[in-house]
């Protein structure tokens, strides 16, 4: 072993920390080597010398600072204060806020979502309604494309499903074309698709609930028609109309005018089965 | 336990005893933390137990913290210590002796404070006080040598320093109290303990060799 490498391990020699081989090495040289032996013994008087420097002496006091901050710190976290400890949540009240918070959060996306279907459902009656006289066709696919509407056999509609009242014929020669069932936000309810000769077009909407969201921003006038409080719509140069027959509402698209809205009330008045939804 | 019975009960326990290391072959002997009940205490916030650490831990603490920064402000000092000592307590992993994590705590709670201060390794002695409860005669000439001779080194071999030569802690320790490698420990205290025997002698001390 060289004075380089000795020296690189005499404090690890002198603390004994070195393992006994590389101890063993140093102890060999330091016997051929004055001068790292010096250096040793340079170590063990420094070592002597800090050893008997003089002990500080802690001053009184410390541990009752420390008390005191600790004190201090404890009251500053939540729940340690009276207040702190009166609102100390329990897990029952985590569990409610957490209900209660979820709750929440579910009625709202309901809302949003409910709003958001009232919305697009406007949007679509408004294309519908747009389109209706020029198109009364394509109109139509507006709706069943967007609601799944579907045909209904009226023979084969079974207890408890909504069944239309729809007539097979209407005043002023309008016949029965088909009867959809639409799936829509707001309601399930029938349409029914009559056609006179002439190739002009009514649609019979029935539903359970008053659905004047359906007009959208359409001004909606509310008359007497047959001794009836009606919704009348102006479209272009016809008419749509809803009112209350007996539990359910009908809606009417398509009407030349109020006369033949009062008439159509009249009508399907007359024809609906008494007493039943 | 005073410093002295401290250093003597280091330097001539059994290896076979040590609570931490076997030196001379260097393997591990982890055996239970003597403080692990107390520390457990203080994990739940008892105040009997953090009282009965700060008993057992306070002097040693101290001597490090007032060879690093002073006695001025080894006071504040301890006390923040302690404090975070008892914030982080749970933190405390227990791989290592409790103390060692004490003193790394306090080290570097020292080596911030020197930070913060922005003093430079040799303005300590200037504004220093000599304790005035001691008196001259109490103090030899060479223990003021050696207290600014320390003063005067950078804070990383203070450290090292004190930790092996008043504290006696082992290599082992003091690679975990200063976050260093166990063999860095030897070449840095071959440093701290050349340049400190430069400065003695800058200050007037006579060597016997």
């Amino acid at each position: 072993m060289n004075c380089e490498s000795a020296r690189d391990l005499l404090s690890a020699y002198f603390d004994q920390e070195l393992k006994p081989d590389a101890a063993s090495a140093v102890r060999a040289h330091l016997v051929t080597c004055q001068d790292c032996a010096r250096r040793l013994a340079e170590f063990q008087e420094l070592s002597a010398l800090a050893a008997d420097i003089c002990e500080p002496e802690v001053p009184r006091g410390v541990w009752s600072a420390i008390e005191s901050s600790l004190a201090r710190e404890h009251r500053r976290q939540p729940g340690n204060t009276r207040w702190g400890r009166l609102m100390k949540p329990s897990r029952v009240a985590i569990a409610a806020t957490l209900l209660i918070g979820a709750s929440l959060v579910l009625l709202g996306y309901w809302t949003w979502r409910s709003l958001d279907q009232h919305v697009q459902m406007a949007a679509v009656f408004d294309r519908y309604l747009g389109e209706f006289q020029e198109h009364p066709q394509q109109a139509q696919e507006i709706l069943l494309t967007r609601y799944g509407g579907r045909p209904m056999d009226l023979q084969a509609v079974g207890a408890g499903q909504f069944k239309p009242n729809a007539p097979q014929d209407l005043p002023n020669g309008f016949e029965r074309v088909e009867t959809y069932l639409l799936d829509m936000p707001c309601c399930t309810c029938t349409q029914t698709i009559y056609r006179n000769h002439a190739g002009d077009t009514l649609a019979l909407l029935e539903h359970r609930e008053e659905q004047r969201m359906w007009f959208g921003n359409r001004t909606v006038i509310e008359a007497q028609c047959h001794g009836q409080m009606t919704c009348l719509v102006q479209l272009k140069d016809q008419l749509a109309a809803s009112w209350k027959c007996g539990p359910r509402y009908l809606t009417v698209i398509g009407a030349r005018n109020v006369e033949q809205v009062s008439e159509l009330i009249s009508f399907l008045d007359a024809q609906r089965p008494q007493d039943k939804g | 336990m005073s410093r002295a019975n401290l250093q003597h009960w280091r330097r001539n326990v059994p290896h076979g005893v040590s609570n931490l290391v076997v030196p001379d072959v260097g393997t591990p002997v982890p055996i239970a933390d003597p403080l692990a009940d107390i520390v457990a205490g203080c994990r739940l916030g008892n105040r009997h137990a953090q009282r009965l650490l700060y008993d057992r831990c306070h002097e040693r603490l101290y001597r490090l913290i007032a060879r690093m920064v002073g006695q001025q402000d080894a006071t504040d000092l301890l006390q923040q210590v302690f404090l975070q000592v008892f914030v982080k307590i749970g933190q405390f992993s227990g791989s290592a002796c409790f103390e060692t994590w004490a003193y790394r705590l306090a080290i570097n709670e020292c080596l911030q404070f020197r930070r913060r201060k922005s003093r430079t390794p040799c303005d300590m002695p200037a504004d220093e006080p000599i304790d005035p409860s001691a008196s001259h005669t109490e103090r030899t000439q060479h223990q003021e040598l050696v207290e600014l001779a320390l003063a005067q080194l950078k804070p990383e071999l203070r450290a090292i320093f004190v930790l092996r030569e008043i504290e006696g802690l082992s290599y082992r320790e003091i690679a975990a109290a200063l976050q260093i490698e166990q063999g860095t420990v030897g070449s840095r205290l071959n440093q701290a303990r050349s340049q400190l025997r430069k400065r003695l002698i800058e200050l007037g001390w006579n060597p016997k060799t």
